[in-house]
């Protein structure tokens, strides 16, 4: 078998499917199931696992440090002169050179810097202290409150801060304090913008409303659920603040209204180095590095921490991914621990002329921070018929999902396939992103899970569609926009010529969907990717929008791949299932089968545990146990710690997906010797 | 690797732009018809263009191409020359009269006649407008006018170094048009002189670009060499050199930093001896600070400044060390003064333990912080004190009022400073001395200097001169200043003729070259 | 839209007038005034307090804010103190060049800035890690150092582009870019480390979303799904940034123009501050203030506008 890598390198289009969270968990079908929880470890792990933020850290504790030891460890006075050694560069005895009047360079950068610092600590904890807590106040309270302070802060950030800081200074005779207390309480201004604008997202949410209806008091809310949630800016804000005050220290320096001389500090090395460049560039050069280090160092503890508070790790660990060649890729993948990989030997289906789409051995994994891979679907086969509807069954975390959107290799772009899709015998997976290109759309189209996400928000909605139109079909303006009318009437949306003309946001989620039908269509597609379409819908609409589904197809004789966890759509409406479990196909048979006589114990129970078959006044039947996650799969049959049916030859090696006597496949070493019925 | 569209399109326009703009050479057209033009670059914008609001040396380059004094002088303390007066002497014995008759025909800008009623207004408005020279006008007890072209100056008391009032330097011999004066035309922003140029307004945009254009009723039309005449504020010195170096500028004040780098690319430098640089003592009775009471303590204070590593450190070695008031050539000078401080610190410690001072003592000293020299001075003076015990306390302005005021509270012990002593020790005496005067806010008599000066006001040719080198015998026996180092005003040039500069400030216009 | 506009502006007057009036009272209890700058400092006490009187700096401060509120906002800003030229003109005359140098060191700032933030957003190999690395460091060092450095290497060392201040458009458009181009450099490095950051998060952001999916998976054409879709969808967080780099330019501008010898607002203000003149260091000050929350609002104008949820409720 031999492997082949893709992984696709231009547009990053991701999704929740696949994303792996800085603490090693993934999930699979994440749409599914609860948002995820802010990663609250995450900030101080990832300043402390990332090499450039860890160097940032190092820099910046060791010249506080050093500064904060200045009069130890400073081989002389900072106004130490002998001008009889001026403008000397680096030397055994002056390690940076000295300046116009002799001075040691290293020396003054060093108690310069308790200035500098000393300065920079003081805004920073003002601005973000007051910054914080008082948007937090106006975030949560609103009202006039909020109101009055963000006027305030409009004032704040309305000021020309060196104007000010010019005349503070020369009313209070270049006091550095009171300076460095005006810059904390101007930056204070965007520090209260961020905090309030957090605290609005985080009082918003479900888990705030349920805390306050059940009694408890502001207080409280703001102490248990509100705060913790804010960690995580205040050392991003901290950060960024820290920054931007060094930054303003040093221009004061420049300008030579921070100190009183002869005091040392870093802004007026700068100023005092420039107005001798002709005579001697080098004083110029240790200041500048310095500040610009820290100034560096702080950007940079800032943004990672920033990036751990997103969750966003496509950025950086694609990066140490696209590094390795491909084959590196493959050996690597190939060559990691078992994890129950079965390899599908013999098709249970063989392929002829109307096999619209057809996988073999498909199995996608993602990089995990350890450096490893953790695979989602493990060897993946099964085939659509022309015209045939096959249901991807299974529960959330199965892997349905990742399964679908890898057969258009939509993935996110750090996510590695490997196996073969064909469609219509031509090579995908393989064929790469030109292969991909002569389908998507044309020959395959796509419908996703949530409606109200799926459609471009900034376009009117006859715009996106016709653009599909233009591009699928060939035709002009015009043209284009007859046919988008067609199609809107087709999805049977009432009244195309208004809704074309509408925005995503001004529409319900069943239109929506519809609108996404459209789009799909605009290509005359031959088979249509259905990734839960009516999972976000009520039940009303879901039947509306499968009733259009199942009508579309007859009309033209599409072939479609519908995804789902609810049994009474594919009973409504598919051909085949494809049951799936942990990554793999567990069984695969015509709907009747299944739903007579399912094979596999998993698809007997999720049949039993389907509540529109569950019996009134019964108890409700759930299958006990957990799907195990990918990274902790069983070497033997994945379902076994929750069958009942289980036996020792169960678990101790990979089961294999064969075929049976019903003309469908299971995986599952007993199948035939269970026989389960259902009601 | 493919380039996307959106990538290259601000590329390619980067890369052309780039090209263009070092492809192409050009400099601003000289000027039309057949006289250049000549453009100078001077360091800040004037606070004001009227000359008898005039602040010194950052106006008076402004001032120049409109107003021509009544007498010239000319540089590095040299002689008195008239200018639009045809000539000038002392009436009778005692320098207390000074004659001084005008060209025929002379012009304002407005085209009022320049007479000596128009000197007579200009000058008596120059004295009650209060500018910083006005002291120089108030010498003036009364003004005769013989004859349309006579005046005739009588001196409330002595003083020789007049002449030198009426020239540049000052500006009261920059006659003003008593038309404007009637009119109340606001001065600041515009001229009315009888200058070789005038301001054209409509060219000139205000602390940034001045522009003059040839005086139509100047008396000397074929004097006028140029088209235009635009000075630029360019306020860093890197910049002025490069723009000189470019051809943008022709003149440009340049500073010691520069100096070589300039030489260097073949560019000429004018060197004028410029200010003195020191710490000067206000409170030399010992009132605020009774150790400066002790002239032991004052001397101890001026041996223990290595002068010439100050010098070199500060001027980067455009300047020269000095212990007195004077520069060669002014009044009062001796060069065997020199040897009076050589640089000793345990002299300098014996002294101030014979003074009762043996673990030093400490002194304040307002600096005007804003003006690098001063600044510098501060840090490196400060060390060299530290090593006789002295502790001197910095009180730094980072604005000219707020140094101004501190300096004239007369709260403090000294200022570090640059004074330009134009005319030597008469100079010294006005600015340091005088009961009025700005180094000495504390109003302090000094018994043992200002009766002889006045006496030496009186005094003239080599008189004067012996009587002057008394003068500042004294001041440097006593200690009663320290002065550190004379710096150098240094003009670049290029494609020009020869800079002039009068006492201390340039002057480019002067006719007379 | 409208209304908001007109609340918008109704609200911005209070601002101004806290503003102005923060920067008056500071000037006012600076040591010294104006009289000592017209005069210099060989004038008499007695000259100093005529002047100062008739300079009207002996009235109580109210009084004095007064009159200045109540000229302003007819339209006339007094008279510099120092010079006697109407604060009006010289406003006028020296807002060109800062606005010349800010709203240029924008577009190049902003150009520059949201093709490396697209292109940073889709590709990740070496030359992305390295453009990323480059542009923080670009925002990280102070913008008067990067001056520096580029009088040192295109100046000094080079002789390739003039140092001396400004030529006004009208003079000659060729020497005006000129004069500009290492100040629009030195002031735009930051300015494009930020809005390139912003544009590549708000990208992958906008990138990772579920239509993202849909588009593609449809056959949509990578150029249309990263500019027409992506990009207008991210849009708005490009724009605030913007705004905000602005207002930060305007503030860098400062010390910049006094590097470069640009005689700008900047320069204006620092030169006023130093003199004590007060009508022009508050003429200023209101300037600064009108042009950034002319910004804001224009920004708000324009976030309304592109912002369909809000154009289109």
């Amino acid at each position: 078998m031999t492997t082949n890598f893709t992984s696709d390198e231009s547009i990053d289009a991701g999704g929740a499917v696949g994303a792996a969270h800085g603490d090693g968990s993934s999930t699979a079908d994440a749409k599914e199931g609860s948002s995820p929880v802010a990663p609250r470890r995450g900030v101080w792990h990832a300043l402390r696992s990332r090499p450039v933020s860890v160097v940032a850290l190092f820099w910046l504790c060791g010249v506080v440090g050093a500064c904060l030891i200045a009069p130890l460890i400073a081989p002389f006075g900072q106004n130490q002169q002998n001008l009889a050694a001026t403008f000397e560069g680096p030397s055994a005895s002056h390690l940076l050179g000295t300046d116009g009047l002799g001075r040691d360079i290293l020396s003054r950068l060093l108690f310069g810097g308790r200035i500098t610092f000393s300065g920079v600590l003081l805004a920073t904890v003002i601005a973000v202290v007051l910054g914080s807590s008082i948007g937090i106040v106006s975030g949560y309270f609103r009202g006039v409150l909020d109101g009055t302070l963000s006027s305030i802060s409009d004032i704040l950030m309305s000021i020309p801060v060196l104007v000010i800081l010019l005349s503070i200074a020369a009313v209070t005779s270049q006091n550095i304090t009171i300076l460095m207390l005006a810059v904390g309480v101007l930056l204070s201004a965007p520090v209260y913008r961020v905090f309030r604008a957090a605290t609005l997202e985080v009082r918003e949410e479900l888990f705030v409303t349920a805390a306050r209806t059940s009694g408890l008091t502001d207080l409280a809310i703001l102490r248990r659920h509100i705060l913790p949630r804010l960690g995580s800016v205040l050392v991003v804000q901290t950060a960024v603040i820290a920054s931007l005050a060094l930054v303003t220290q040093v221009g004061l320096g420049y300008l030579n209204i921070d100190v009183r001389a002869p005091a040392a500090s870093w802004g007026g090395m700068v100023s005092a180095a420039s107005q001798t460049i002709y005579t001697s560039a080098w004083p110029l050069v240790p200041p500048a590095i310095v500040i610009t280090l820290t100034v560096l160092a702080f950007s940079l503890i800032g943004d990672v921490a920033q990036q751990a508070r997103t969750g966003r790790t496509a950025g950086r660990q694609t990066g140490r991914r696209a590094f390795r060649p491909s084959s590196e890729r493959s050996t690597a993948f190939a060559a990691r621990p078992s994890d129950g990989l079965t390899t599908d030997r013999t098709p249970s289906v063989v392929p002829t002329d109307s096999t619209a789409l057809a996988l073999r051995d498909v199995s996608v994994a993602v990089p995990t921070n350890a450096g490893g891979w953790l695979t989602l679907v493990d060897g993946i086969s099964f085939e659509i018929g022309e015209g045939e509807i096959v249901g991807l069954v299974g529960e959330s975390g199965a892997g349905k999902s990742v399964t679908a959107r890898a057969i258009l290799g939509v993935l996110p772009r750090h996510a590695a396939v490997s196996g073969s899709v064909g469609y219509h015998g031509t090579e995908l997976l393989r064929g790469g992103e030109k292969a991909y290109r002569a389908v998507r759309g044309k020959k395959i189209a796509f419908v996703g899970q949530d409606p109200m996400t799926s459609l471009s928000p900034t376009w009117r909605i006859g715009t996106v569609v016709a653009e599909n139109v233009r591009r699928q079909q060939g035709v002009g303006k015009k043209e284009a926009k007859r046919i988008t009318r067609d199609l809107l009437a087709k999805v049977r949306l009432p009244n195309p010529e208004i809704v074309e003309r509408l925005y995503p946001h001004q529409i319900s989620g069943g239109m929506a969907q519809r609108v996404v039908i459209a789009i799909a269509l605009a290509g005359n597609p031959d088979l249509i990717i259905a990734d839960e379409p009516t999972t976000a819908l009520d039940v009303t609409v879901q039947m509306e929008v499968l009733g259009l589904l199942k009508s579309l197809q007859q009309e033209r004789s599409l072939a479609m791949l519908l995804v789902t966890h609810d049994w009474g759509v594919v009973a409504d409406v598919c051909d085949r299932a494809v049951v799936m479990y942990a990554g793999q196909v567990v069984e695969d048979a015509s709907v009747e089968q299944i739903f007579t006589e399912p094979k596999h114990p998993y698809s007997a129970a999720l049949r039993s545990a389907d509540p529109h078959s569950q019996q009134v006044g019964q108890r409700l039947q759930v299958i006990p146990g957990r799907v195990p996650p990918p990274g902790s799969l069983p070497s033997g049959c994945r379902f076994s710690s929750r069958c009942v049916h289980c036996i020792p030859a169960c678990q101790s090696a990979p089961v294999e997906l064969l075929p049976n006597a019903e003309g469908g496949r299971v995986r599952c070493i007993r199948a035939s010797e269970i026989g389960i019925l259902v009601p | 690797m493919k380039v996307p569209w959106f990538l290259a399109t601000p590329v390619a326009c980067a890369t052309i732009t780039c090209g263009v703009l070092l492809g192409w050479g050009a400099t601003p057209a000289s000027g039309s018809g057949t006289k250049p033009v000549l453009t100078i670059a001077l360091p800040s914008a004037p606070t004001s263009l009227d000359p008898s609001l005039g602040s010194g040396a950052t106006n008076v380059g402004f001032q120049d191409p409109a107003y021509q004094g009544l007498l010239h002088a000319g540089g590095n303390g040299g002689q008195i020359t008239p200018s639009l007066a045809s000539s000038y002497q002392w009436v009778g014995t005692g320098n207390s009269k000074l004659k001084v008759v005008l060209r025929p025909n002379l012009r304002f800008s407005d085209g009022t006649p320049l007479n000596s009623d128009a000197v007579k207004v200009s000058a008596e408005h120059f004295a009650s407008a209060g500018g910083q020279f006005s002291y120089v006008g108030q010498e003036v007890s009364s003004i005769e006018t013989p004859n349309s072209r006579t005046v005739i100056f009588d001196l409330k008391a002595p003083d020789q170094t007049f002449p030198s009032g009426l020239a540049e330097t000052s500006g009261l011999g920059m006659i003003i048009s008593p038309q404007a004066l009637s009119q109340g035309t606001n001065l600041g922003t515009a001229t009315d002189g009888a200058g070789p140029y005038e301001l054209s307004q409509g060219q000139t945009i205000e602390g940034s670009t001045y522009t003059y254009v040839p005086n139509p009723h100047y008396y000397d039309q074929a004097g006028i060499k140029y088209s235009k005449v635009v000075i630029r504020v360019i306020s860093s010195p890197n910049t002025a050199l490069a723009a000189l170096q470019s051809g943008q500028v022709d003149i440009a004040f340049g500073d010691p930093d520069t100096f070589r780098e300039a030489k260097a690319s073949g560019v000429s430098a004018a060197l004028f001896a410029g200010s003195t640089d020191g710490l000067w003592l206000e409170d030399v009775s010992g009132t605020l600070t009774p150790a400066l009471g002790n002239e032991k303590v004052r001397q101890a204070l001026n041996f223990a400044i290595n002068r010439t590593a100050v010098a070199k450190a500060v001027t980067l070695g455009t300047g020269s060390p000095t212990v007195q008031m004077a520069i060669p050539g002014t009044f009062g000078y001796v060069a065997s003064l020199e040897r009076t401080y050589p640089y000793d610190v345990s002299k300098a410690k014996t002294l101030l333990a014979q003074a009762g001072y043996p673990h030093g003592f400490a002194l304040t000293a307002t600096v005007p912080t804003f003006m690098p020299t001063a600044n510098t001075l501060a840090q490196i003076l400060s060390a060299q004190l530290a090593q006789i015990g002295v502790t001197l306390r910095i009180v730094g302005a980072t604005t000219f009022p707020g140094y101004a005021s501190a300096q004239t509270s007369g709260k403090y012990d000294a200022t570090i400073f640059s004074l330009p002593f134009t005319q030597g020790i008469p100079s010294a005496i006005s600015i340091g001395f005088q009961p009025n005067a700005i180094g000495n806010p504390r109003h302090e008599s000094y018994p043992s200097v200002l009766p002889a000066a006045q006496v030496a006001a009186g005094l003239s040719g080599e008189q004067a001169n012996r009587a002057w080198q008394k003068v500042n015998r004294t001041i440097v026996d006593e200690g009663l200043e320290v002065p550190i180092e004379t710096e150098t005003s240094i003009y670049y040039y290029k494609g020009v003729g020869g800079v002039f500069s009068s006492g201390m400030n340039p002057v480019f216009m002067s006719p007379t070259r | 839209m409208i209304p908001l506009i007109l609340r918008r502006v109704a609200i911005s007057l209070p601002l101004l007038v806290a503003v102005s009036f923060v920067t008056f009272l500071l000037l006012s209890l600076t040591p010294g005034n104006a009289a000592y700058t017209i005069l210099g400092a060989r004038a008499t006490p007695g000259q100093l307090a005529h002047l100062k009187s008739a300079l009207g700096l002996n009235r109580p401060l109210l009084v004095q804010y007064g009159t200045w509120l109540g000229h302003a906002v007819r339209g006339n800003l007094g008279r510099s103190l120092v010079s006697g030229q109407p604060v009006s003109q010289a406003l006028a005359q020296q807002v060109a060049p800062t606005l010349s140098l800010v709203v240029l060191a924008l577009l190049v700032g902003s150009t520059a800035g949201i093709a490396l933030g697209i292109w940073s957003a889709l590709h990740s190999g070496r030359i992305a890690q390295f453009l990323n690395s480059a542009s923080f460091v670009g925002m990280a060092v102070p913008g008067f150092v990067v001056a520096l450095l580029l009088i040192q290497i295109f100046v000094v060392s080079l002789h390739v582009l003039p140092a001396s201040g400004y030529v006004s458009i009208g003079q000659s458009p060729t020497l005006w870019f000129r004069s500009l181009v290492l100040p629009v450099i030195a002031l735009s490095i930051g300015a494009i480390g930020i809005i390139a950051k912003q544009t590549r998060t708000a990208m992958q952001e906008v990138l990772s979303q579920e239509f993202i999916v849909v588009l593609r998976a449809n056959g949509y054409s990578q150029r249309s799904i990263v500019l027409r879709h992506a990009l207008r969808a991210a849009s708005i967080q490009v724009l605030s940034i913007i705004g905000v780099v602005f207002v930060g330019l305007l503030s860098g501008a400062v010390i910049i123009e006094s590097i470069f010898s640009i005689p700008g607002l900047g320069s204006l203000a620092v030169q006023a501050s130093a003199q004590a003149d007060i009508p022009l260091v508050l003429g200023v000050t209101v300037s600064f203030t009108v042009l950034v929350v002319a910004t804001n609002l224009l920004l708000d104008v324009v976030f309304m506008v592109a912002n369909p949820k809000i154009a289109h409720p």
